[in-house]
């Protein structure tokens, strides 16, 4: 690499609105691609304009103004112009996709289940979330055990990120209504604490704060039964789905517990709309999970979008589909962002992604062309 | 203008250290206390949560709110507000050690009814559809939708069922019959043998560790009277059932939970000395615990013969099935208002282990308070207004 090059990534990774540095530009690697767009979102509601990313092993070497790197290039690199918006790829904190199984009926305390073991790498549902620029899942049970099992992180590309990322708790009717024990609140919460105080492997690493407990709820008196979970055993919590968490907001945010709502719609109430802008307004980290259905990951950008037409700021609902739900599923070092070092998870968009009516053009995953997916 | 007499007096009632500011002082034409007093024109004044004095006079109105009435927040001993199939442990019919309270839902319309009806404090228990179903607890039936906030005392009795509602064969609360739900008793008789054993197996695991099971300190408890057995019973053959394992196993704390035949078996009640709640009234008088009948003097009957009666609507949602009405139908039966005001607020802040806090109008006990339009509980008579630990939660 020549020392202009380097000079100018040095003072790109310095310089791009406080990004993270590259470990070390003596043994950065040779970029191989490198994509400028109009508008680059970074992260949250910071933009570049004109801004140019580079590539090197798939991950992301320097984001800089394009004038800066477009003129000092290595031979061989692939250049991309996009007159549009790139951003990093979307991330769902929780979602069924690519699982041939979800759950199993064994017992309802699947604490050893390891959702990894039922992934589908070629599952054609991956195919389609990446066309709608999803590039990252958090793998996780269902809601019809108590103890759901562990939870993975994977990319829409088929590949891993993370094997064990989070412990699926649901207290919820359909995880207290099977033809098992329990067949109640009382009986699930007595068998958690018992489990819980016995502390053994996941549970007592949930206990230890060194794996996430993700809990299912739908009413608000599931989450207060997940929060009297979370404060007697100190657990690192992720509310998933429910509404209404507006009701607990100090508790909320007195256990920092983060929340992973459920897809937004057009037939979504005002209600909802009110908790999210409340716990907006208190900091609360929310992000989204999708379901396993037709047009799952569609729903995702959606979500945002329908969070900033509620009043929701900008940044905040860009981040829940990407930097947030990267950091609650404990990838934030890796996905979420446009910055350097991290993957070169990239989408291409034909406007703003925010807007319903921009579409994704291209996907990156890992550097790679996702080419072919796409309309 | 009564202000500074009420101040004097906490004054010289105050303890050293901190007495919070009095807040609120409420007047009425008569002050009913559930302690034997009646104070014909009396005034309440309440500092903090709690009630910091009661003295006569101060009709006026000018110092604060003025009603015809007020008594103590009234207390349901079995509210029936659960999470309902969703509250019940079919897995084994014995669950001592199930708590009620994980299964509550604060955000229930009906505690909403309960507290404006003039109820403050409530029992949760679990639907009674298992023999032994578990711990409940009392709470007050308003406030934060914290339940910590909201609990006077956990696991203050053991909860169970006697007669056909805990012996339904294969008829699950959930679920289709045949299979996993199939276990539980299917009649009177078997009921009664998983009671007993089950009281049978605590014995033995309280003598030897390797007899011990889940919950068995719960059952243990019961027969050492350290909380009571909390148990419904409303036939007659259902409460003789029950107090024949009262005897049987010396059991010295029972309280007989929707015992609408409890007058047709004075003797074994007089002899065992368990307390008796009863259901509401119905107006042909069969009630819906099993169908039994609850005849309108019951409550005269069962305290002439020295028996504990509480008050009780058991989770009815009919329109009059309020706690003030039933009251007012006790006194039809021959109650005075004194004894009935008793039936709803001491009493069964005393069965409930929580008359410390609650069930009467006195200096340091929590101002929970029912603001009545003219004489409680008469027909022509509402509740205007409650209190429930010092604030106004509801006016009409």
């Amino acid at each position: 690499m020549n020392t202009m090059i380097k000079t100018l990534l040095m003072a790109a990774s310095i310089g791009a609105a406080g990004l993270q540095a590259a470990a070390s530009t003596d043994t950065a690697a040779e970029p191989t691609l490198a994509i400028s767009a109009s508008h680059v979102l970074v992260d949250g509601g910071v933009v570049l304009d004109d801004a140019m990313v580079l590539v090197a092993d798939g991950r992301i070497l320097a984001v800089a103004p394009k004038a800066e790197l477009e003129g000092n290039l290595p031979d061989g690199v692939t250049v991309v112009h996009h007159d549009g918006w790139m951003s990093a790829g979307l991330v769902a904190a929780n979602s069924t996709l690519g699982l041939t199984h979800s759950s199993d009926g064994t017992s309802a305390f699947m604490e050893g289940l390891d959702l990894i073991d039922g992934f589908d790498r070629k599952a054609k549902s991956l195919q389609a979330a990446r066309a709608l620029g999803v590039t990252t899942l958090g793998l996780e049970a269902d809601r019809n055990n108590v103890i759901g099992g562990l939870g993975a992180v994977v990319k829409t590309d088929g590949s891993v990120v993370k094997k064990r990322s989070s412990l699926a708790l649901a207290i919820v009717p359909p995880a207290v209504r099977g033809n098992r024990f329990p067949t109640s609140y009382g009986g699930a919460m007595r068998a958690l604490r018992e489990r819980f105080e016995a502390g053994q492997g996941a549970l007592g690493e949930a206990k230890a704060g060194k794996l996430t407990t993700s809990i299912s709820i739908s009413s608000p008196a599931d989450l207060s039964r997940a929060l009297m979970l979370t404060s007697e055993f100190g657990l690192r919590t992720v509310i998933r789905g429910g509404d209404k968490h507006d009701e607990f907001v100090d508790a909320l945010k007195s256990a920092n517990v983060a929340i992973a709502l459920a897809p937004l719609g057009l037939s979504t109430n005002e209600r909802t709309y009110n908790s999210i802008k409340t716990l907006a307004k208190a900091g609360i980290p929310m992000a989204f999970g999708i379901a396993d259905s037709g047009n799952a990951a569609a729903t995702l950008r959606e979500s945002a979008a329908l969070m900033v037409s509620a009043g929701v700021d900008r940044a905040v609902a860009w981040k829940a589909v990407t930097s947030t739900a990267a950091k609650m599923v404990g990838a934030g070092d890796r996905i979420g962002r446009v910055a350097t070092g991290l993957d070169a998870d990239l989408v291409l968009w034909s406007g703003d992604p925010l807007l319903i009516s921009s579409s994704p053009v291209a996907v990156y995953i890992n550097g790679e062309s996702t080419q072919g997916d796409l309309r | 203008m009564l202000l500074p007499i009420l101040l004097t007096l906490m004054v010289g009632e105050a303890t050293p250290e901190v007495a919070p500011p009095i807040k609120m002082v409420i007047s009425a034409d008569a002050v009913y206390s559930s302690s034997g007093n009646l104070l014909e024109g009396g005034t309440i004044a309440i500092a903090g949560t709690k009630i910091a004095a009661v003295v006569p006079g101060g009709n006026s109105g000018e110092d604060g709110l003025h009603v015809a009435a007020i008594t103590p927040g009234m207390i349901e001993l079995n509210s029936r507000i659960h999470s309902g199939d969703t509250s019940v442990e079919e897995s084994d019919e014995v669950q001592p050690s199930l708590l009620a309270t994980d299964s509550v839902d604060l955000f229930d319309k009906r505690w909403e009814r309960l507290l404006k009806s003039g109820v403050t404090t409530a029992m949760v228990v679990a639907a009674n559809e298992d023999c032994i179903g578990g711990l409940s607890s009392v709470i007050k039936t308003g406030g934060t939708k914290v339940l910590k906030d909201r609990v006077l005392v956990e696991g203050n009795a053991l909860t169970g069922t006697f007669g056909a509602q805990a012996s339904r064969g294969n008829h699950p609360v959930y679920g289709r019959p045949t299979d996993f739900f199939s276990r539980r008793p299917t009649t009177r008789m078997g009921t009664e043998w998983v009671h007993r054993k089950a009281f049978y197996d605590t014995i033995a695991a309280m003598n030897d560790e390797s007899r011990q099971f889940d919950g068995w300190e719960v059952m243990a408890s019961v027969l050492k009277g350290e909380r009571p057995f909390f148990v419904q019973a409303g036939a007659t053959q259902d409460i003789r059932t029950a107090l024949y394992i009262k005897e049987e196993f010396g059991i010295p704390k029972m309280i007989l939970d929707g015992a609408a035949e409890a007058t047709r078996e004075p003797e074994i009640l007089k002899r065992t000395g368990a307390a008796v709640v009863l259901p509401p009234f119905a107006p042909q008088g069969r009630t819906a615990i099993d169908n039994s009948f609850l005849p309108w003097n019951s409550g005269r009957v069962l305290l002439d013969l020295g028996v504990t009666v509480a008050l009780s609507c058991h989770g009815s949602a009919a329109v009059d099935d309020n706690l003030g009405m039933q009251a007012g139908y006790a006194m039809r039966g021959g109650l005075t208002l004194d004894e009935a005001l008793r039936a709803v607020t001491l009493t069964p802040a005393e069965l409930a282990g929580v008359a410390d806090r609650v069930g009467t109008i006195e200096v340091g006990k929590d101002a929970d308070l029912v603001l009545w339009s003219g004489t409680p509980f008469a027909a022509t008579s509402r509740v205007i207004g409650v209190v429930l630990n010092g604030e106004v939660v509801f006016t009409k």
